[in-house]
């Protein structure tokens, strides 16, 4: 793992990427409105996605790969996005609000 | 880039071809109601028909794998000649594929597209000719088969989370599909939230191993990788325990099952059936390709992981198994039992694993094939190891008799409007035919004698314990746990069959089932039936599939 021309070690991306994993793990945890836990997904995928870029062009033989799935990534995070708002707003025309731990209409 | 053999995935393109042809067709006859297109071609009729020839094919595709895995090719990638089985597909510098579609995955495809087509013929019964939107339905089903099949053959870190999330894109819409119904939306919603959040991990966990393994992203390459001293680090620990996670949830394995009981029970039958079935093949198709890439280089001992694994096999089994009895709703009841069920999958994975040799005694064959590794039988030589033959020929027993079991439950849940345990009293008096083939389908998964369900766990627990007598006691132990188990789900299922013949029915008319129900109850009594008749011939087929296991 070397440094780069600018002489950032990889190491501030990594932590950048798992401080960021670690916000949207806790929001995925507090969070009770949906909204909120769909950002929180959105910024496991962009941690996921910073790993990613700085190890293709940090590692020692640089690859495209990791900027090749990145981009994989935010098309699918786009995607997902799309489909989670509609299921949101399904949910709301169904319940009239938004928060996730109130649903509970099937229960033993 | 050699691009390779398409026309081994290509039972995956013609399905989203047909699911474009099925939503356009759709779209026109949506704009003119009444008239034309929509009176000439219901998309519930050309769906499946459509289908059907998507089986042959699936067919037709495992027989040529198995001629083509026998095979290698030359190829001239970049600036170097590159030998590669002839079943690897988009096959890019280093002789690393993208997909790999050895005779395992075009089984599993097989598996999937048959499954669907069983669903198809439920939702045509479940559905009434009023359903909106059934155009867009049978599509996303299609969409999410197709990315079950490929799903089954990737081998490489991007294939796979592609292909995974286009099944749980589709998956997610297909769960509250019936917008008007306030349980199906909160299945969708539930679904989803958990479902991207566990995808998230996973994918977290693979930028962990893509770096700690030098920048790839294929399965051989990683398995390369991480030989080396460096990966043996922590990093190389927690990324693969991330991904686990992600396929756990398409799993339901224990930690990750929370989500799997309320979707169940509020999507709609047809697609519950779906979710437990094609679903859980593609995640386990990916799961064994992926432990049998990152393991086999290992003493397994070594990684901790392997016994998180195995400990999360036997908190399944349980789990599922405990929790069911209690349950008055038969499709929540069925949602335990399914993760029951994987438990008992699972044995055949961690088996499985065992099953291949170390790096050492595979050097000579990478001379001849330099990235791809084919994964000769550890033992072959004087015994055939049972367990990925129990693996294959118990999820083909379990599609049956999964299937079988929902197809019912959809039936009757749509006659009676009810899917309360306590409805199913005297069902044997209302509707004969759907109470004893549901007794069929119930004590197959229980794993009662004459039935496919026998056969797999018989295979399954075999294996296990083969492995076990090679120094691997948790095995033994696990087979141990399984027979357990099994006894216990018989207490739930058999109660289900008690309130059928012998509870006093009320004075209710009878059930007439539809064509397509009873067509479907028929197809999986046969599969479920049939598996045991036809056990030698089914158990040398599937050691043939699997003794062409690619990674």
């Amino acid at each position: 793992m070397n440094h780069s021309a600018y002489g950032i070690p990889i190491s501030w991306f990594l932590t950048v990427g798992a401080l960021l994993f670690c916000i949207g793990l806790f929001g995925m945890m507090v969070r009770r409105s949906a909204i909120g836990m769909l950002i929180s997904i959105e910024l496991m995928l962009n941690a996921a996605n910073l790993n990613l870029v700085a190890f293709g062009s940090y590692l020692r033989q640089p690859t495209i790969a990791g900027q090749v799935f990145a981009i994989f990534v935010i098309t699918l995070a786009a995607a997902e996005a799309a489909i989670g708002l509609a299921i949101i707003i399904n949910i709301y025309r169904l319940e009239l609000h938004i928060e996730a731990d109130k649903i509970t209409s099937m229960k033993l | 880039m050699f691009i390779g053999n398409i026309k081994l995935i290509a039972p995956a393109l013609y399905l989203c071809a047909a699911a474009l042809v099925v939503l356009i067709l759709g779209v026109i006859a949506a704009r003119k109601p009444g008239k034309g297109l929509d009176y000439q071609l219901p998309t519930q009729y050309l769906a499946p028909a459509l289908m059907f020839p998507g089986v042959v094919y699936a067919l037709w595709a495992v027989l040529e794998s198995l001629i083509e895995v026998c095979y290698t090719v030359d190829v001239l990638i970049g600036y170097e000649l590159v030998r590669v089985p002839a079943v690897a597909l988009f096959v890019t510098r280093g002789g690393h594929a993208q997909l790999t579609a050895d005779p395992f995955g075009a089984l599993f495809t097989l598996v999937a597209f048959a499954g669907t087509f069983i669903v198809m013929l439920v939702s045509l019964d479940y559905f009434d000719a009023a359903q909106p939107h059934k155009a867009e339905y049978y599509s996303l089903v299609m969409f999410a088969t197709a990315a079950a099949s490929l799903a089954a053959c990737a081998s490489d870190l991007i294939a796979i989370y592609l292909s995974i999330e286009l099944l749980s894109l589709a998956s997610y819409v297909l769960a509250c599909f019936v917008k008007t119904d306030r349980r199906s939306g909160e299945a969708g919603l539930k679904y989803f939230l958990y479902g991207a959040a566990c995808s998230a991990v996973g994918l977290y966990g693979m930028s962990i191993l893509f770096g700690v393994t030098g920048g790839h992203t294929s399965l051989s390459a990683i398995a390369r990788g991480l030989t080396t001293p460096a990966a043996y680090s922590g990093a190389a620990w927690v990324g693969i325990v991330f991904t686990l996670v992600g396929f756990g949830f398409k799993l339901a394995l224990v930690p990750f099952q929370f989500w799997a009981p309320d979707v169940y029970q509020g999507a709609p039958t047809p697609i519950t059936a779906f979710l437990s079935v094609v679903s859980k093949a593609a995640g386990l198709a990916v799961l064994v390709r992926f432990l049998t890439a990152a393991v086999f280089l290992f003493p397994p001992q070594n990684f901790s992981w392997y016994w998180i694994l195995v400990v999360l096999t036997a908190g399944s089994m349980f789990f599922g198994n405990l929790v069911a009895i209690p349950q008055r709703n038969i499709k929540r009841m069925l949602a335990y039992s399914s993760i029951a069920q994987i438990g008992y999958l699972m044995i055949g994975v961690v088996s499985a694993v065992h099953a291949f040799p170390s790096l050492e005694r595979l050097v000579p064959r990478l001379w001849n094939l330099p990235n791809v590794i084919v994964r000769t039988r550890a033992a072959s030589w004087y015994y055939e190891p049972w367990d990925m033959v129990g693996l294959v020929v118990y999820i083909v027993a379990y599609m049956f008799m999964n299937l079988g079991a929902f197809a019912v439950v959809a039936g009757i849940g749509t006659r009676t409007r009810s899917d309360a345990i306590d409805d199913y009293a005297g069902l044997m008096q209302r509707s004969p035919f759907l109470a004893a083939a549901l007794t069929v389908f119930l004590i197959s998964l229980a794993g009662v004698p004459p039935t496919a369900g026998f056969v797999g766990k018989f295979l399954i627990f075999g294996g296990a314990i083969q492995h076990a007598g090679q120094n691997h006691p948790e095995l033994a132990v696990l087979a141990v746990l399984g027979i357990i188990n099994s006894i216990i789900s018989a207490y739930y299922y058999l109660n289900v069959v008690r309130l059928m013949f012998f509870a006093p029915a009320e004075d209710r008319p009878s059930l007439r089932a539809s064509l397509a129900l009873n067509a479907v109850v028929a197809i999986c009594l046969v599969g479920t039936l049939g598996l045991i008749a036809a056990a030698g011939p089914v158990v040398d087929f599937a050691s043939l599939v699997v003794s062409g296991f690619l990674d």
